[in-house]
């Protein structure tokens, strides 16, 4: 296992679904392109496990946020990945957790920083 | 949302494709990241392990994944009883034995069950069964307890204020029901008007008896069959309600059919229908013996059983003096337990039947600890299995379930063999019951109750033997298994001696009831019953309901008697009444001059009816005078012959009986002609008791109901057919009663003993072939496991005899310790059992060292083996091991 580098996070218990239904948002992808892009997007700052991605991507799937069906890479159809795309009820669902977390950060961001507020 | 559904559905059909399908994503993952990996310039084979690395624990993560799968809990259990038939599989020594055990002790339980609840659980299926009383009145005359009153008296207290709600009367009789030409045997019940209404049973067609019917007399005779008899013999069909029958030749007209589930007022003995009292003209007559009835009654809410009988000693004896039976001021009313209704076998059979249940219950226990020490023995050689499962990333939980599954498919696959077991015991306990159970054969049928008790039984043994090693392996230390550094510390092994020195100590409690059982058994047997039992064959034959009354009666009898006599084999054959230990007998008051009774009582004694040749048949000496001559007293009114007992002689004439004259039954006069042997009557166990012989061929008397007693030098399975064949070249359309050898009779008569002997050897056998299986694992796995040690010991000149006697002084401790937690436990067991005993103490010595004996020689055996194997051994083979 790779030691934790200094300066990453370790990724808060729940918000990993909320990320990578927000990943989704963009298109259909598979779990390596999930778990680079939120990598990549986060600047290496988000250490997400590989691993840990996927039991996530089996519970979405079940909860009928996101849906699953292999199909030819775009730039090698020599290929096949699994791909997760968001469905309606997966979407419904990000804009519920978006609008929680942000109520999250915004309160805590109040108690926070309260001089930068007023 | 059906959507869900489906998807759960497919998960749960295609279990395969959905593992394929995570594999080949995991895999996918794996490539793209080494693929990356490579070209950001890491060598090709470190690309495929840092892409391992970063994924992670892979093993986890597939738990953690099939974890969200739909069903997947249910699927785990299913995938964790796959494992565990294929381990059973692999193991199909241990399989069978654990199974087998099992199947044994889950079988004993179930049926030993099936019998407790049928004798002591279960009560009448009627509502408020539970205060439902018999009455009965000590008397003191007889030294009995009367059963049975007369209808006057009973409908005299009915009108009167007691404690009871409502009251009513029964009287169980056997009845030839010829219905469409065919003739049939049944028990029924000749009842008052009020019997359903009281019992509050409906009608499951056509309508029940009521008081109107009691009254009606003679012109409308009617009876009610039950929903059994309407279902077995009418088909169920509608228009039996209204159909005409002939009961004892009689016609009856069917009225209606009880509702399902009701078979009279004895639960322990079914009767299929019943007729009210009126119409069978019995009640109504105080002095024929079949006109007395048993009362059953119901306290009223709120009223104690004290209180009723309070108040019913006070009316009842009212009530007696008002209309008889003449009964003395001494004897009291008592209130027996009524929720079985009458005749109920929980007196006989309650006590023994609950003494078994904790004997199969500890076969039980002994069965489990067998299996939790060989598991436990096993789950210390699984750990390195178990401590692997643990490193590659297996949760404990799993672990833990995983072994308890294991425990659970042998207890369960147990359980099922035990319940088919199970049948085959009931069926032979039945038998062994012989007569006395046939009235419990509706009541042990299996049904769903059974059948719960069993699986939970089943189930509760699984989790007994099953926790502890599950939890071991649950806990299992990954690092040896890594190491592969030897397993199992001393402590962890001890805990599985421990449980076979329980088991140990529990056989030995078993065992030694087992000899108490078995030394009443003998001691009942050895007693000496004051005749010879052996090649004597009987035939009961009942002619009421025949043509044959009165003199033909009489002369069938004789012509009987007479063609016994001359069949080839014959010794002796006689004719008697009561049959001895049979379990009936009759008595009579005497009045003997210048015999003062040492109470206010007046003296009785037991009375038989017998022809000549009675004693010569039975082998009872006849000490003094003669026998009956054929035609005893054929002639003569004024004054019966009769013989009498040696107890009788003494108790009644100081010895001196011979020729003395004495009244009898209230005033027939009497001479004694003989003296004969005092033999045993009524039950084997009686102290002497006198009895006193009259002449079948009395003037006057007429019987109906004999047995003809043949002693032959035929064997008695040839006998009995001789004596069939007898009666059917006599007259082919009287009845059989009953055909049996005398032997049989005492083995019916000592059935109680009987059981208890058979069944309590039976078990402890069980529970010492399983502790000595028990003691046989732990210790073999103990040689294996110190196998380097031994080595060691004899690489530096260790003996054989020494390693031998390492193993044995380690079994030793065992039975040892086994045995001193087994003593008390044995004398307790001794203590419970005392009532049951004869004629050896509940803590007999002589069992006791016999048990000890036994139990230290099968442990011997059963150690002998491991530890000569042992000091068998090969050090350099031993050096190698592991």
């Amino acid at each position: 296992m790779p030691a934790s580098i200094p300066g990453r996070i370790e990724l808060l218990q729940g918000t990993l679904d909320m990320l990578i239904l927000r990943t989704l948002l963009f298109g259909p992808a598979h779990g390596h392109q999930i778990a680079k892009h939120i990598q990549r997007t986060t600047e290496d700052l988000l250490q997400v496990e590989h691993g840990s991605l996927y039991p996530a991507l089996h519970r979405l799937e079940r909860k009928g946020w996101i849906a699953a069906r292999w199909e030819p890479a775009a730039k090698d159809l020599k290929r096949e990945f699994k791909y997760y795309r968001l469905t309606a009820a997966g979407k419904k669902q990000l804009l519920a957790e978006e609008s929680k977390w942000k109520q999250m950060t915004g309160a805590i961001a109040r108690v926070m920083w309260p001089a930068e507020e007023g | 949302m059906s959507w869900r559904l489906n998807d759960g559905w497919w998960t749960w059909l295609s279990r395969e494709r959905r593992e394929l399908d995570l594999e080949r994503e995991l895999r996918c993952h794996l490539d793209v990241e080494a693929e990356e990996q490579s070209q950001a310039g890491v060598p090709d084979e470190e690309a495929r392990y840092a892409a391992q690395r970063a994924l992670g624990n892979a093993t986890l993560i597939r738990e953690d994944t099939r974890a969200m799968w739909e069903w997947s809990s249910v699927e785990r259990l299913w995938q964790d009883f796959r494992y565990a038939a294929r381990i059973m599989a692999r193991r199909p020594v241990f399989t069978a034995i654990a199974v087998l055990s099992l199947a044994i002790a889950l079988g004993a339980n179930t049926a030993v069950f099936s019998f407790a609840r049928a004798v002591v659980f279960k009560s009448l299926p009627v509502p408020g069964a539970e205060r439902l009383v018999i009455l009965r009145q000590r008397n003191e005359t007889f030294h009995m307890e009367n059963c049975c009153f007369p209808y006057r008296f009973f409908a005299e207290l009915r009108k009167q204020d007691t404690g009871f709600e409502d009251m009513l009367a029964v009287n169980p009789t056997e009845i030839k029901l010829t219905d469409a030409g065919q003739t049939e045997k049944l028990q029924a019940e000749i009842v008052s008007g009020n019997y359903f209404q009281m019992f509050g049973v409906r009608p499951a067609a056509g309508r029940l008896l009521s008081d109107s019917d009691q009254q009606a007399g003679a012109a409308s005779r009617v009876c009610v069959i039950s929903y059994r008899l309407w279902q077995e013999r009418f088909g169920g069909r509608p228009d039996v309600v209204g159909r005409r029958v002939l009961l004892d030749a009689e016609p009856y007209q069917i009225v209606g059919v009880s509702e399902a589930g009701f078979s009279g007022a004895a639960l322990h003995e079914p009767h299929d229908l019943q007729i009210p009292g009126s119409t069978a003209a019995y009640y109504q007559d105080a002095g024929d013996a079949k006109g007395w009835g048993q009362l059953v009654a119901r306290l009223k809410p709120g009223v104690t059983l004290d209180q009723a009988r309070a108040r019913l000693n006070v009316i009842g004896k009212q009530v007696e003096r008002a209309v008889g039976p003449k009964m003395s001021q001494y004897d009291d009313f008592l209130l027996r337990d009524g929720s079985q209704g009458v005749d109920s076998k929980k007196e006989q059979f309650g006590k023994p039947l609950l003494l078994l249940l904790m004997l199969v219950a500890v076969v039980l226990l002994v069965a489990c600890a067998n299996l939790a020490a060989l598991l436990l023995v096993r789950s210390v050689e699984r750990m390195r299995e178990a401590g692997m499962r643990v490193a590659l990333g297996a949760s404990r939980p799993a672990l833990f379930r995983q072994f308890l599954v294991e425990s659970l498919l042998l207890s369960v696959t147990g359980g099922l063999a035990g319940w088919l077991l199970a049948q085959v015991l009931i069926q032979a306990l039945l038998d062994l019951l012989g007569p006395q159970g046939d009235g419990l054969l509706l009541q042990v049928r299996p049904d769903k109750t059974l059948f719960l008790f069993s699986a939970a039984a089943a189930l509760a043994a699984g989790l007994v033997f099953g926790l502890l090693p599950a939890w071991r392996a649950a806990h299992a230390d990954p690092m040896p298994a890594v190491h592969g550094t030897p397993i199992g510390s001393g402590r962890k092994w001890l805990v599985s001696r421990f449980i076979v020195a329980g088991q140990v100590a529990l056989s030995l409690a078993l065992l030694f009831s087992a000899g108490l059982f078995a030394q009443t058994l003998r001691n009942l047997r050895s007693i000496d019953l004051g005749f010879h039992p052996e090649n004597v064959s009987l035939l009961r034959i009942d002619l009421s309901g025949t043509t044959y009354r009165d003199q033909r009666a009489s002369n069938y009898f004789d012509e009987l008697l007479r063609r016994a006599r001359q069949l080839p084999n014959t010794r002796a054959a006689s004719l008697a009444q009561i049959s001895v230990l049979s379990g009936s007998m009759e008595m009579i008051t005497v009045t003997i001059p210048g015999y003062a009774s040492p109470n206010h009582l007046t003296p009785t004694t037991y009375f038989n009816t017998i022809s000549s040749g009675y004693f010569r048949t039975l082998g009872i000496p006849l000490e003094a005078g003669r026998d009956f001559t054929a035609n005893e007293n054929n002639a003569n009114n004024n004054e019966v012959a009769v013989i009498v007992n040696e107890h009788f002689a003494h108790e009644f004439f100081a010895g001196d009986a011979l020729g003395k004259e004495f009244l009898y039954g209230g005033g027939i006069k009497s001479r004694v002609v003989g003296i004969a042997g005092t033999a045993k009557f009524l039950v084997v166990k009686e102290t002497p008791h006198s009895v006193m012989y009259l002449p079948t061929t009395r003037k006057n008397y007429f019987p109906d109901d004999l047995f003809l007693q043949v002693r032959s030098t035929s064997d008695p399975r040839t006998a009995m057919g001789e004596l069939r064949a007898l009666h059917q070249g006599l007259d082919p359309r009287v009845p059989i009663g009953s055909i049996a050898t005398m032997q049989m009779q005492i083995d019916h008569a000592l059935s109680r003993e009987r059981l208890l002997s058979f069944l309590s050897i039976s078990l402890a056998l069980v529970a010492v072939a399983l502790a000595a299986i028990g003691l046989y694992g732990v210790l073999s796995f103990s040689v294996a496991r110190r196998m380097r040690e031994i080595g060691i010991r004899m690489a530096v000149g260790a003996e054989r005899q020494r390693i031998l006697s390492l193993f044995l002084k380690e079994s030793t401790w065992v039975v040892v310790g086994g045995i001193a937690l087994g003593a008390p436990l044995a004398f307790l067991s001794g203590k419970l059992a005392s009532s049951l005993l004869y004629g050896v103490q509940p803590q007999d010595s002589g069992a006791a060292v016999l048990a000890m004996a036994l139990l230290i020689g099968v442990a011997l055996a059963a150690t002998a083996i491991p530890a000569w194997r042992a000091s068998r051994v090969d050090p350099i083979v031993a050096l190698r091991h592991e």
